[in-house]
């Protein structure tokens, strides 16, 4: 994120239940300009309802919905003009071919593009006569990325992108929404995977049971929470007193000649200095930082369920 | 002028996803077509004066003149009742709806499309069942030319419209298909496009009425045959078409706004 900090999304106490069901309860956020905000929570936690309501897609029952400069529930026609999107458990028609759903989608945009460059450009040149349903999961995440930004939109948002994706498709994805982030236009990344929040967003909201439980950068909310850092080695150390007096180091505990310690702050910097100070040198010290999911867990009391 | 031309592309779109699809070609074209020759050969001898549990068998005229209309009649049902609710209800379930709607394509254009479509391949079933009858049975062409085409329209729009009644009541793809070929069938064997009426059974022939069928194919065959236009079919099935459209569109309307 630049220094910029323009409001393009502003959602205050957003509601919306089906029948009893209470999917989104109050959630409140804002997106600025360039950004990727990422909106993550488990499955059934009311992110999917939450960004439908903000494209339009669903009505909300109560609460304030700016998106650029348009309200979804009174000018969406406007709205849908500048919005991309990528949607959860959407799909085409099996036997469209490539090309076909390009053209199409992009006759339906405001913005007059040429098809054929869309395809270049996100290298769908070779798969332009497969039909939708040959191709890979990776290739039709393409294609609906392609298909998303087929009106040149400022803002796009991304749902479940990489869901069913191999790992491989999947760093591929991330680096598209990198390039896309780089041209300029902000996008709401909703997902249930915490390693592509991490790696992918600059603001995270976490939503658990219809609310916002936390809402800042990864690294500050990891941060906040004060998750220990745990750092390993292996050694044939007799006597870890000397580990354990250390100001900063919170617990050590030897599996075998494995070591792990559990502390704040440099702890990994004082335990590599001491360590070569006494000629101690494992060739596999490392510390494992906590993650968000680290976090995730920590603030919603669960783990994701993938 | 955007709109129309953007419509256009997706009916094309659509025509060609209609013609990649071999459930929708194969019950369409291929199965009418086989009607009409199999029932052509066993009742191509049979006299326009035959009569049946005291009625006139194919109403005065001969039988592969009587199946040409009635397999026109059926590739009418294929694509409205058959093809049209289960292309919506996987478009529903898939979630090919929702995207076409996030991508500023109308619900207009989306059904329109559809009834464009229908109207299409059913005018082109159409002229093959007829080609064939001329080439192979002799048969007459229309008395009543413009009075077909006329009711020919009325009878697609009415099956389309019936297909998107059943694709907004009926949940899945998959029950959607089963319903439509269970009708299908029924509307065959009751309307008089398969055994004709005169041959049913009193019990059977008592609910030829209900059968929306039976109107499409009296509405065709009246000007065809040149008993004229028959006006109160061609009612009946303008009442169909929006007994069966206005609720099937408001469903919809009310599904995509929850």
């Amino acid at each position: 994120m630049s220094g910029d900090t323009t409001t393009v999304i502003r959602v205050a106490n957003l509601r919306k239940s089906y029948g009893t069901t209470i999917a989104v309860e109050d959630i409140s956020f804002e997106v600025f300009d360039g950004e990727i905000f990422g909106i993550i929570g488990p499955n059934g936690a009311g992110k999917t309802t939450a960004v439908e309501c903000l494209q339009g897609l669903r009505a909300a029952d109560q609460g304030e919905i700016r998106v650029l400069w348009f309200d979804p529930r009174s000018q969406l026609v406007q709205l849908r003009r500048y919005i991309g999107a990528q949607l959860q458990a959407s799909s085409l028609p099996d036997r469209v071919k490539v090309w076909e759903a390009l053209d199409l989608f992009a006759s339906y945009s405001s913005r007059p593009v040429d098809w054929k460059d869309v395809l270049n450009q996100w290298g769908l040149s070779n798969l332009r006569d497969r039909s939708f349903g040959d191709l890979s999961g990776g290739q039709k995440q393409r294609l609906f990325l392609a298909l998303a930004f087929v009106n040149e939109p400022q803002l796009v948002f991304l749902d479940e992108l990489t869901q069913g994706l191999d790992p491989q498709a999947r760093r591929m994805t991330w680096k598209l929404v990198q390039d896309i982030c780089m041209r300029g236009t902000t996008i709401v990344l909703v997902t249930h995977f915490m390693d592509e929040a991490e790696y992918l967003c600059d603001r995270v909201a976490i939503v658990d049971h219809g609310k916002v439980v936390s809402l800042d950068s990864p690294q500050a909310i990891v941060d906040s929470l004060h998750v220990p850092l745990r750092v390993r080695f292996s050694a044939e150390l007799a006597d870890l007193s000397w580990i354990e007096a250390m100001p900063e180091v919170q617990k050590v505990e030897r599996r075998g000649s494995q070591i792990e310690i559990e502390g704040t702050g440099p702890v990994l910097a004082l335990v590599a200095a001491a360590l070569v100070e006494r000629g101690i040198l494992p060739t596999d010290l490392r510390a494992e930082r906590p993650t968000l999911e680290d976090a995730f867990i920590a603030l919603t009391g669960r783990e994701i369920e993938a | 002028m955007a709109q129309v031309h953007s419509f256009l592309k997706l009916t094309w779109v659509e025509l060609k996803l209609f013609a990649r699809d071999p459930f929708a070609t194969v019950f369409a074209l291929v199965i009418p077509l086989i009607m009409l020759i199999l029932l052509a050969a066993v009742f191509g001898h049979t006299s326009a004066d035959a009569k049946a549990n005291g009625l006139v068998v194919f109403r005065g005229v001969r039988g592969p003149e009587y199946y040409m209309t009635s397999s026109i009649g059926l590739v009418i049902v294929a694509i409205g009742l058959l093809n049209v609710p289960i292309h919506l209800a996987t478009y529903r379930e898939q979630g090919i709806l929702r995207r076409f709607r996030a991508s500023s394509i109308p619900a207009w254009a989306i059904f329109g499309s559809q009834i464009a479509v229908a109207l299409v391949i059913s005018a082109l079933g159409s002229l093959i069942m007829v080609m064939v009858a001329v080439i192979f049975y002799g048969t007459r062409s229309p008395a009543a030319g413009f009075g077909v085409v006329v009711a020919f329209i009325m009878a697609t729009l009415s099956f389309t419209a019936l297909g998107f009644l059943i694709a907004a009541l009926v949940e899945t793809a998959r029950a959607t298909q089963g319903i439509t070929l269970i009708l299908f069938f029924l509307f065959w064997m009751l309307s008089g496009s398969g055994p004709p009426r005169a041959a049913l059974p009193d019990t059977a022939r008592r609910f030829t009425g209900i059968v929306p069928l039976t109107h499409a194919l009296i509405a065709i065959q009246d000007p065809w045959f040149g008993y004229g236009w028959n006006v109160g079919e061609l009612i009946i099935l303008a009442g169909i078409t929006i007994t069966a459209a206005v609720p099937a569109l408001l469903l919809f309307a009310r599904d995509s706004e929850s």
